[in-house]
């Protein structure tokens, strides 16, 4: 009962603290007057009567504080109250406040943003009904290696027939496509596209936002002349028509029915996937062999990966039933294929995950950079308030008075930063998903400031103000109030708790930005090794342009030759150019394409079931025009419809790999169930995927190809014309345009733009982290050296008696400014030890992400102690200078 | 004013106004004079203390205040007793009652074991 009386009388007392007070003052009013009446009863003078009647009350103020004393709600309405004269005292020291909040903003802000990252990509689940039942379905085959290779359109057809452990099993592949216009103002454009299964939309579990997904059966050719469009597509091609389902529109010249519209954010397989269309399974004539389709499952409820591996081995014993009509399924059986499944969010993340709990740590480190220079700041302003703090204590303030004083600042000045980093971050969304973009992480779509975020704002704002509030509470329990009423407190550095707390905060800042400085110091010359790392071949002076004919119109190869062969005629009649070639596969421009490769008579490899390596199909001209030498051999003829060769090629680390120390010419390899070709050259390698990786084994082929099962000859439908010019760039890509356009007007030119633009593109993401870890170390040195010169100049300031004592004794200015340099160079030295030491520990971490460079570099090692030592020497150096130029007489009468 | 005035502790003086309060409601300074007359002038109570311990009192629900008119026609706070004051009192009062008689057997004691 008396609980709740209390405490209804302490909120109103919160709440009406006007009132209160108003009514205490007629209270005491009432008081006075009786008081004085008596008194004039008594005989006195009425100005008497009043001062006598005043005396009984003792000190007004002191009176009204007891009763407001007595009526406090203890330590919340102290709090709110010292927060109102924190505000006071923040405010009459502007540069402090916006310092401290500033730090934190950068701290706080940076690390919510990075946060942001993590908690889209890394622990959101994906945006999928149950999504922990989704799995990504590959195989191990013995002889492939350590990686793992896809599915083909029998074992999809297969899996999802016969297997009883999975809801449903679905699978696509990329397939991008030529739109065609669907209003008068617009012209085809090229979006990338994926072929999927009927069931692809019901095994993720996603509803389109308009009309349906795809129904079964709808994967079967000639019932499959439908398509599903994404939103953005929906948007800008079709303005938002509410009646597009049952519109038509062009796919590669071919008229497809508009079934569906995907809702705003769906982006499987990728962002930038616009449009759907079902695969044409053919169960009487499948490619066993051909693995080129992205396998994906939702395990049934309460099936566990293992079983459902296991059913699928069960199932895979049964695939000759499904290959039909193809030679290839025998030595298929022979291999040890087996089924492999891992988290379909694994598949997605799991690669850059690494890389992003690297950025993740660093911006975590200069959160504790900025939260170690804040607490110095405060705790340097702590001793500077010593004075405050004893008269309080004298006064009878207690502990819990001094507790709130120190608190309200600190938590005033948390919050304040908390809430501007909060608004830093919102602001730089933009930029965090451009930089995720350069990084090249998935699932950016998911990322934004929502309520985990917003969390994880709030938990770092509460560390903070934790943090910075730590040392300077635990010196305050330590104030003796004699000592500092009397100025005991003066003395040497004041005293040794002080000094040592300084030192620690000093020395953990400079540790932390060592660690720092050294990973991103260890990140750049990685990036260095990347700009010298040869990619393989001529970069300069060369564009590519890709086309795609359509198979409607250009089905037979003889078409298609003709054609590209035209292309290369116009194209080599530009003014300035050199070298023209066609290639369907530009080095680091994207267009990966590996097969599973038949290496003849290579003993004692069970290779049976084939490698997969980097294959391309180029012609004659192509390694002249890139400059990729030739190594060994001639390279191919003139191509012809008619008389396809079965020639090939292959980069230097083929062969090493499979004849090491002697020719590959006249071997013979093939294409897993093709026809076997004979080797006639062998070139220097080309890295075709990526500047960090080892320069791909390579398989060349000629682009034109003898067909499937004695069919006429076959060519890839989309090729690049490779050209090197003297010429402007943009220019002769106009050219190109122009050219391709008068052999036909429908088809669009795609993929342009120079190769060296595509290696400049190739370090991006090494580029990106670097700038922003550089971008880190460079906050983390200014706040750390800022942070010292602080904490050195209070030091400096508070021994000024001393110094002065020194100077009288005859000490100079130089030895002085020596002095005090050496003492802050000791700190900085502890601080540069501890901090290699943690940097050694901890670059163990990034072994993954560096490339050519060692974990314990030495060079980055020592260049990072010196640039600290320096900043330092220089944090140290300014005040001893200016303790040095003090006058002894005024430095010994100062206090 | 020399008087012989003994100083009043503070738990005691919640007990001296739970005590004036149970006769009848009293605003601050009626229950000071009342002290001072019962005493007989041996307590006077300091008036600065005396309106915290009104506020003590009233925040644990022992008396409770409101303004009424004084026959002079003066606006005056009104306090008075709560059920739960009356507990209260008896209780202190029982406190009290005991602490006295310990005090006084200590100060009858005439030496040797009790």
């Amino acid at each position: 009962m008396s609980l709740y009386t209390e405490a209804r009388e302490r909120l109103r007392a919160l709440f009406f603290r006007n009132r209160q007070e108003q009514e205490l003052n007629e209270e005491v009013r009432f008081h006075l007057a009786m008081e004085t009446e008596a008194n004039l009863r008594k005989g006195l003078g009425p100005a008497e009567a009043r001062r006598q009647a005043a005396l009984t009350f003792g000190a007004v103020e002191r009176f009204k504080e007891e009763v407001r004393a007595a009526r406090s709600l203890g330590l919340v309405e102290d709090l709110v109250r010292e927060l109102r004269y924190a505000v006071r005292r923040l405010a009459r020291e502007p540069a402090f406040s916006v310092a401290v909040i500033v730090t934190l903003a950068l701290g706080i802000g940076g690390t919510t943003a990075m946060f942001s990252l993590v908690n889209g990509i890394l622990l959101a689940p994906l945006p999928y009904p149950e999504p922990d039942r989704l799995v990504r379905l590959t195989h191990t085959a013995s002889s492939a290696g350590p990686g793992t290779v896809d599915l083909s359109d029998a074992i999809v057809m297969l899996y999802q027939t016969e297997t009883r452990a999975f809801d449903g099993v679905a699978a696509w592949r990329s397939d991008d496509g030529d739109l065609g216009p669907s209003a008068a103002d617009q012209t085809a454009v090229r979006v990338r596209g994926a072929r999927v299964t009927a069931n692809f939309f019901d095994v993720l579990g996603v509803r389109p936002a308009l009309g349906r997904g795809f129904v079964p059966g709808e994967d079967r050719p000639g019932k499959n002349g439908v398509v599903v469009l994404s939103h953005r597509i929906w948007q800008e091609r079709l303005e938002g028509d509410p009646d597009a389902i049952g519109r038509q529109i062009d796919v590669n010249d071919v008229p497809r029915t508009i079934v569906g519209i995907m809702p705003p954010r769906f982006a499987y397989p990728a962002r930038q996937v616009e449009l759907w269309l079902p695969l044409a399974l053919d169960p009487a004539r499948t490619h066993p062999a051909r693995l080129n389709l992205i396998g994906i499952g939702r395990l049934k409820r309460g099936v566990s990966s293992e079983a459902a591996r296991a059913d699928l081995a069960r199932v895979l014993t049964n695939l000759g039933e499904y290959a039909q009509g193809d030679a290839s399924a025998a030595t298929w059986q022979e291999t040890h294929v087996a089924p492999h499944l891992q988290s379909l969010r694994d598949s997605i993340v799991g690669p850059p995950s690494k890389l992003l709990w690297f950025v993740f740590g660093s911006v975590l480190l200069v959160l504790l950079v900025a939260c170690t220079n804040v607490a110095g700041l405060l705790l340097v302003r702590a001793e500077r308030a010593q004075m405050e703090i004893a008269a309080r204590a004298a006064l009878g303030s207690g502990f819990r008075g001094i507790l709130t004083l120190m608190l309200s600042e600190s938590v005033l000045l948390s919050v304040l930063g908390g809430g501007t980093g909060v608004l830093l971050a919102v602001a730089s969304m933009r930029v965090v998903r451009s930089m995720g973009t350069a990084l090249s992480l998935p699932r950016l779509e998911d990322v934004g400031i929502d309520a985990p975020v917003l969390l994880f704002a709030l938990g770092t704002t509460v560390f903070c103000a934790l943090f910075v509030s730590v040392i300077p509470l635990l010196r305050a329990r330590r104030v003796s109030i004699a000592q500092v009423l009397r100025g005991a407190g003066t003395g040497p550095a004041g005293g040794r708790a002080p000094q040592r707390a300084r030192h620690t905060l000093v020395v953990s800042q400079i540790a932390l930005a060592v660690v720092l400085v050294t990973s991103s110091g260890l990140m750049t010359r990685s990036l260095l090794r990347l700009y010298d790392v040869q990619p393989g071949f001529e970069a300069e002076h060369v564009v590519a342009s890709r086309v795609l004919l359509p198979y409607a119109r250009y089905g037979g190869g003889d078409v298609r030759l003709n054609f590209f062969q035209a292309m290369v005629r116009e194209a080599q009649a530009i003014p300035g150019v050199r070298d023209v070639a066609l290639t369907d596969r530009v080095p680091l421009g994207g267009h990966g394409l590996d097969m599973a490769i038949d290496v003849e008579d290579v003993s004692g490899q069970a290779n049976a079931g084939g490698t997969d390596h980097a294959v391309a199909h180029v012609d004659g001209h192509y390694f002249k025009t890139l400059r990729i030498p030739l190594l060994r051999g001639r390279t191919f003829g003139v191509q012809d419809a008619a008389l396809p060769v079965d020639e090939a090629m292959v980069s230097r680390a083929f062969a090493e790999r499979y004849w090491p120390g002697t020719s590959p010419l006249g071997r013979r390899v093939r294409p897993l169930g093709g026809r076997w070709y004979t080797i006639v050259g062998e070139v220097g390698d080309v890295r075709y995927d990526g500047l960090e990786d080892p320069p791909s084994e390579t398989v060349y082929f000629p682009i034109v190809v003898a067909g499937q099962q004695g069919t006429s000859a076959s060519l890839p439908p989309a090729l690049s014309l490779v050209v090197r010019t003297d010429g402007g760039e943009g220019e002769t890509l106009s050219a190109i345009r122009r050219i391709v356009a008068a052999l036909d007007p429908t088809i669009p030119t795609y993929d342009e733009g120079s190769l060296q633009r595509l290696v400049h593109d190739a370090s991006a993401r090494a580029r990106a982290l670097t700038v922003l870890l550089a971008v880190a170390s460079v906050v983390t040195l200014l706040l750390g050296a800022v942070g010292l010169y602080g904490i050195m100049a209070y030091s400096v300031s508070i021994r000024r008696r001393e110094l002065g004592i020194r100077m009288a004794l005859g000490a100079r200015p130089a030895d002085i400014s020596r002095m005090v340099s050496l003492h802050g160079l000791r700190v900085a030295g502890v601080g540069i030890v501890i901090g290699t030491a943690c940097a050694l520990a901890t670059s163990q971490l990034l072994r993954g992400l560096l490339y050519g460079v060692s974990p314990t570099d030495l060079v980055t090692l020592s260049a990072t102690s010196g640039a600290l030592l320096v900043a330092a020497f220089i944090a140290s150096w300014i005040p001893a200078h200016r303790a040095a130029a003090v006058h002894p007489a005024e430095a010994l009468q100062s206090q | 004013m020399t008087q012989d005035r003994s100083d009043l502790l503070q738990g005691t003086l919640e007990l001296l106004i739970l005590k004036v309060l149970s006769l009848e409601p009293m605003h601050g300074w009626g229950i000071a004079q009342r002290i001072q007359q019962v005493s007989r002038d041996r307590f006077q109570v300091n008036h600065g203390s005396l309106y915290p311990a009104l506020q003590k009192m009233s925040g644990k629900g022992w008396v409770t205040a409101g303004w009424r008119t004084t026959e002079n026609n003066r606006r005056a706070r009104y306090y008075a007793l709560t059920p739960v004051g009356e507990k209260q009192l008896a209780k202190e009062r029982a406190e009290w009652e005991r602490s006295t008689s310990a005090v006084n057997w200590i100060l009858d004691w005439t030496g040797g074991t009790v």
